[in-house]
């Protein structure tokens, strides 16, 4: 038995997947530098970024979800509908831009509570319920859009300053993206909260055992969820210049694909806020790559579908012949978890 | 009027429905000591220590901790006055390393309240050191062995400062070298005014370690005894009592040829286990828990891997890789946790009786005919006596004793050669137990053979032909019905060879 | 480590009065509707609420034999569109309508194998891989045309599939019809319902007892490709062409109907699912003669779908 100081092996597989999420960003970059003249340019660099961090965000907010144990697949209708309601707040009802904001983001929060309430209090499973309220999410958005209009108008220059605007040499979105980043990672790896959500998405009822409020901590989980995807929407609306109802369904796959991503590049199987960051940048990458490239659209579908699939099973079989070999035994093992044994 | 005890328990009563599981029991901790908590299985032992841990709530009775009273609605009630248990299976995350699982809840914060996991990991250094055993803290714990994760769990208990430590079954998974340590630091403890109720079948460590002991039967107390006075035969004979009651004795049936035999049999903790069953024969598995018995069943019932050995039915050899096969080879087992393992709780009482063999109520389309399932069904709610108000009934909806005859309806619809039941009369009371106990004897009258588990030794007694006594996976004697007595299996189950 | 096994709840008296509020929401709603929209207390209305609920009963049938065996599936709206978009394409190009039928349900079927395999074989989480092949179903469907509707050359009779009757049934209902009667009588008669039902229940106790609960699983997945893509199909020949579009807003629609229908049950099951597949087409064909926009129908069959998860997972809860 090994007897190491730290949990980390150094065997060569192990290191693979440690380092593979940088390999394969490393590996796509390069690709297509070389494929695409215009990938190398500091315009297309900010296309990466910007698109990279409203996903980012909304990928965080998943993550979070999904590291207590639920899934939360309402995130990106939720930002939509945030989305179109700050420009509605601009454009039709004249607010200021701390009171739209705000308004706006605790509508947010207020959804996120919304489907923390239900998920951790009432005990419903969180995958319909999002599935649920996604749908509600959508069909409010397009009510008050009246049908799927994006709500076009004057917005306050501060507002515009969110998507549009410079920190420095930094875009403001990724400012904003790069604070929640590490403020979540902090968060979720050094304060108790992160901690205990993981023993929750482990084994909650160790967790209830041990005193932590598995109910509560759910519930916020969701609200961050909430919150971050209003974030999201609102850098959306911000870049736009307009509220647009449609794009929430873009980014539910890849918010998806690049959290697990991040479990499967992971030496422990877990999700984590780097994980998450790693997909992010990877499927930010593909899907500029692909765009650039003048390739169809529904190759990103395939693509980011892809990813899911193979960052599942790259967790159950390194090589194909592993699969078939080992059908047997992966059966057996299974009936032996369904069954409990008892050592 | 505290007579310095720091827990003391009076009249303590509990009901489920149909058992009476705890009557007017009392029991009493002194500060720094060790008392023993001795029972049979289904004497009342975890329902007590539930009610001390706020798992479950007494319906009389009154507690006093510190001298103060007390009362547990809750595990953190009793968390919070410093009552603190570890059971057999370690309430611990897998995926957490060792420190994390220690302080899981109760981390040590450093400042802004952050975890200072350094300082934990000191922590919990110097309690394994404590404990003079060497394990990586920093692995996550599914690497380690069943035995360090058990002491895992018994420093996490101490790191919470319990002044009321209960140990339940604690050394099962343990190693002698690792019981000795776990001695050595429980003396350490009790020097520190840690009091300890120790639980466990194993009456040589009992012996060892506990100062006082209390005797527990059928949900009374029948005696407390200190160390000093404590020997073997006491003790045994105040677990099953003076009285014999109605004994219920196997009526001798002729046993025809061998139906099931195995040789060699191992797979995981399962070594080297060879046996034969015959015709009208009950052969008995009993021993300590975690001496192997239900890893046998569950390997020769296909749900485990079998190692090495083989299995012979009616003197043919057969491969059992899967429940599907052994039910085939009319080998059905009932498990040992018949409420997860024997029966879909949301299903009907005829579904579940059916649902082993399927195709003796089916026509050749595949369709089920439900008139002969419900004839089926109502013959055995008749001839078992099982008490439901239809066979539509949800199972859950009864009680254990006849939730059981529903696991043991399955077994005998599929019409199966072997038996194989695995303690299955927990939870029943006493009028159910008896009333099958004369259901298994028809059922060996009838040309089955039978493989009874248990860890109620007069019940082996009263059953069984033959009893196999398993030590640590490995058969360590048998004996014959006349032969045996209570005193020479629980020798044997700590492995001591008798004399003779 | 057991929590309290006190009590054995009798809660089966509270379970038949929600059974009761249910239908007498349904009859408060048939009423309002009748009230307030013109035409709506009418044969024609009531028809076209049979015609409407034909499709998404059938492809909720196959998701309800997925949620009985205990996983979830959300491919099935793309599987019914890469089948109507194979069956399409393949009958323009060959001139053969059956040979475009056979190609559609063959994907359909492969759809269906492949997420069967991921989940009951290889034991990964149901929701992300049909999340995962859902999207790649999807993205292959464009692969036919480039993303254009299929509508050339598809034969006069390929309407006929969704318009045309045999007697005075009309096809779809004639296929609803064998499907659910098959789907009722493999749950409630067949062996293998109980199966199926033991194994989303109770797998451990189901390996106990026998059942190839992975088979179970693999096959439930099989069943819901096949008649996602049948729907879709069907839906192709409603339109006489086919476009990618097809099934993306069946997931929605077919939860709703299958939870609906859970929470009347207190289980996923045949009749459940019909029922609620009723009682959404009423309020969706209401709305739909009231004149209300689309989305506002989603939204409330979002609504439905989440009242249904409240109240059902009231009772779920153990």
């Amino acid at each position: 038995m090994n007897k190491t100081h730290s949990g980390r092996s150094s065997s060569l597989p192990d290191l693979l997947k440690r380092y593979s999420g940088p390999i394969l960003i490393g590996a796509v970059f390069v690709l297509f530098s070389v494929e695409a003249e215009t990938f190398l340019t500091a315009f297309n660099m900010l296309q990466i970024v910007h698109h990279g961090s409203i996903l980012g965000l909304f990928s965080l907010g998943f993550t979070v979800t999904v590291i207590s144990g639920e899934i939360d697949l309402s995130f990106s209708n939720l930002g939509a509908l945030i989305g179109v309601l700050v420009a509605i707040f601009f454009v039709k009802a004249d607010f200021g831009v701390v009171v739209g904001l705000l308004t706006a983001t605790l509508f947010g929060i207020g959804i996120g509570a919304f489907n923390g309430y239900i998920i951790a209090y009432r005990g419903c499973k969180s995958l319909i319920t999002t599935i649920a309220m996604s749908s509600i999410c959508w069909g409010v958005t397009f009510m008050l859009t009246g049908g799927g209009d994006e709500v076009r108008g004057m917005m306050p220059d501060a507002f515009a300053f969110i998507g549009q605007g410079y920190v420095g040499i930094v875009p403001c979105s990724v400012f904003i993206f790069t604070l929640c980043y590490l403020i979540s990672f902090i968060i979720i790896t050094r304060l108790p909260f992160g901690h205990h959500l993981y023993a929750i998405g482990f084994n909650s009822e160790v967790a209830r055992a041990s005193g932590i409020n598995v109910r509560f901590l759910k519930f916020i989980a969701f609200v961050i969820s909430g919150f971050l995807s209003s974030v999201a929407g609102l850098i959306i609306t911000s870049r736009l210049g307009s509220g647009q109802p449609i794009v929430g369904a873009q980014f539910l796959l890849e918010g998806i694909a690049a959290a697990f991503f991040g479990v499967a590049i992971s030496t422990q199987d877990k999700p984590s806020v780097l994980g998450t960051l790693q997909g992010v940048l990877l499927l930010s990458i593909i899907f500029n790559g692909v765009t650039l490239l003048g390739l169809p659209l529904y190759l990103k579908n395939i693509i980011q579908g892809g990813i899911l699939v193979g960052a599942l099973v790259s967790k159950e079989a390194r090589t194909l012949v592993d699969v078939f070999y080992n059908l047997k035994m992966r059966i057996d093992k299974r009936h032996r978890e369904a069954v409990g044994s008892r050592s | 009027m505290n007579n310095g005890a720091i827990l003391e328990m009076s009249g303590i009563c509990k009901a489920f429905p149909g058992v009476r599981a705890l009557k007017d029991v009392d029991f009493d901790l002194m500060p720094g000591e060790v008392h023993a908590l001795i029972g049979e299985n289904g004497a009342g032992k975890s329902t007590l220590i539930k009610i001390l841990t706020g798992v479950y709530t007494k319906d009389a009775g009154e507690i006093k901790v510190g001298g103060r009273r007390a009362e547990f609605n809750s595990p953190r009630d009793a968390e919070d006055v410093g009552i603190s248990a570890i059971y057999q299976k370690p309430n611990l995350v897998l995926e957490f390393n060792g420190v994390e699982n220690i302080f899981l809840g109760d981390e040590i914060r450093g400042r802004f309240g952050i975890p200072d996991w350094k300082k934990m990991a000191e922590k919990a250094h110097s309690l394994l050191q404590d404990l003079g055993i060497q394990i990586s803290l920093y692995v996550p714990i599914h690497q380690l062995s069943p035995s360090e994760r058990q002491i895992i769990a018994i420093a996490k208990a101490l790191s919470q400062n319990a002044s009321i430590l209960i140990m339940d079954e604690v050394t099962a998974p343990l190693s002698s070298k690792e019981i000795d340590s776990l001695f050595a630091l429980v003396r350490e403890l009790k020097k520190k005014g840690c009091s300890i109720i120790y639980i466990s079948h194993r009456l040589e460590e009992v012996k060892e370690i506990a100062d006082r002991n209390t005797v527990l039967r059928n949900g009374k107390k029948v005696g407390t005894l200190e160390a000093k006075d404590l020997d073997v035969e006491t003790l045994i004979r105040m677990m099953i009592g003076e009285e014999m009651e109605e004994k219920f004795f196997k009526e001798k049936v002729p046993l025809g040829k061998p139906i099931l035999a195995v040789k060699g049999l191992s797979g995981g903790m399962v070594k080297n286990v060879s046996f034969e069953v015959r015709q009208g024969e009950i052969l008995s598995f009993t021993g300590l828990i975690g001496a192997g018995k239900t890893e046998l069943a569950q390997i020769v019932f296909g749900i485990d891997p079998k190692e090495k050995g083989q299995i012979y039915l009616d003197g043919r050899e057969i491969e059992i890789n899967s429940p599907r096969d052994a039910s085939v080879h009319g080998i059905y087992l009932a498990p040992e946790d018949r409420m997860t393992q024997g029966l879909v709780l949301d299903m009907e009482l005829k579904e579940n009786v059916t649902l082993n063999d399927r195709d003796k109520v089916a026509n050749r389309f595949g369709l089920i005919n439900t008139r002969l399932e419900e004839a089926v069904a109502r013959e055995f709610v008749t001839n078992l006596s099982i008490a439901t108000p239809s066979i539509r009934q949800k199972v859950k909806f009864l009680s254990g004793g006849n939730q059981q005859k529903v696991v043991l309806s399955k077994g005998m619809f599929a019409e199966s050669k072997i038996y194989i039941f695995d303690e299955p009369t927990t939870g029943i009371d006493i009028r159910a137990k008896k009333e099958f106990y004369v259901l298994m004897a028809d059922l060996v009258k009838k040309d089955a053979g039978i493989i009874f588990i248990s860890t109620e030794i007069p019940e082996v007694l009263a059953l069984s032909d033959r009893i196999l006594v398993m030590r640590k996976g490995e058969i360590h004697k048998e004996f014959t019905r006349e032969e045996a007595t209570m005193e020479k299996i629980l020798l044997s189950s700590f492995g001591i060879k008798g004399e003779e | 480590m057991s929590t309290k096994t006190d009590d054995i709840g009798f809660t089966r008296g509270l379970g038949n009065r929600k059974r009761y509020l249910f239908f007498a929401a349904l009859a408060v709603i048939y009423i309002a509707f009748s009230v307030f929209v013109k035409g709506f207390f009418s044969w024609t209305a009531l028809g076209n609420i049979l015609v409407e609920i034909s499709i998404p009963s059938l492809v909720s049938l196959g998701l309800t034999f997925v949620i009985i065996s205990g996983n979830w599936d959300l491919s099935f709206g793309s599987v019914a569109g890469i089948a109507s978009m194979t069956t399409c394409y393949v009958t323009s190009i060959t001139g053969n309508m059956f040979l475009g039928i056979l190609s559609g349900l063959m994907v359909a079927l492969l759809a269906g194998i492949v997420n069967g395999a991921f989940v009951s074989y290889f034991g990964l989480s149901d929701v992300i891989i049909t999340i995962g092949t859902g999207s790649i179903y999807f993205g292959l469907s464009y692969l036919y045309s480039g993303g254009y509707h299929i509508h050339e050359n598809l034969g006069d009779s390929f309407g006929f599939l969704y318009a045309g009757s045999v007697g005075p049934f009309p096809v779809p209902t004639i296929l609803l019809g064998a499907i659910c009667l098959g789907a009722y009588i493999t749950f409630n008669r067949a062996k293998i319902g109980r199966a199926f039902y033991s194994t989303g229940l109770a797998r451990t106790a189901a390996i106990f007892s026998g059942v190839n609960t992975e088979f179970c699983k693999m096959l439930a997945f099989v069943i819901c490709g096949l008649l996602a893509g049948i729907g879709g199909i069907l839906t192709a020949s409603e339109n006489k062409s086919a476009w990618v579009l097809i099934g993306q807003d069946y997931l929605l629609t077919d939860y709703a109907i299958v939870f609906l229908g859970w929470a009347i049950f207190d289980k996923p099951s045949v009749i459940g699912t019909l029922v609620g597949a009723f009682f959404l087409g009423t309020i969706s064909t209401g709305f739909v003669m009231a004149g209300v926009p689309f989305y506002v129908r989603n939204l409330g069959t979002g609504a439905l779908l989440l009242i249904a998860i409240t109240i059902g997972a009231e009772r779920q809860e153990s």
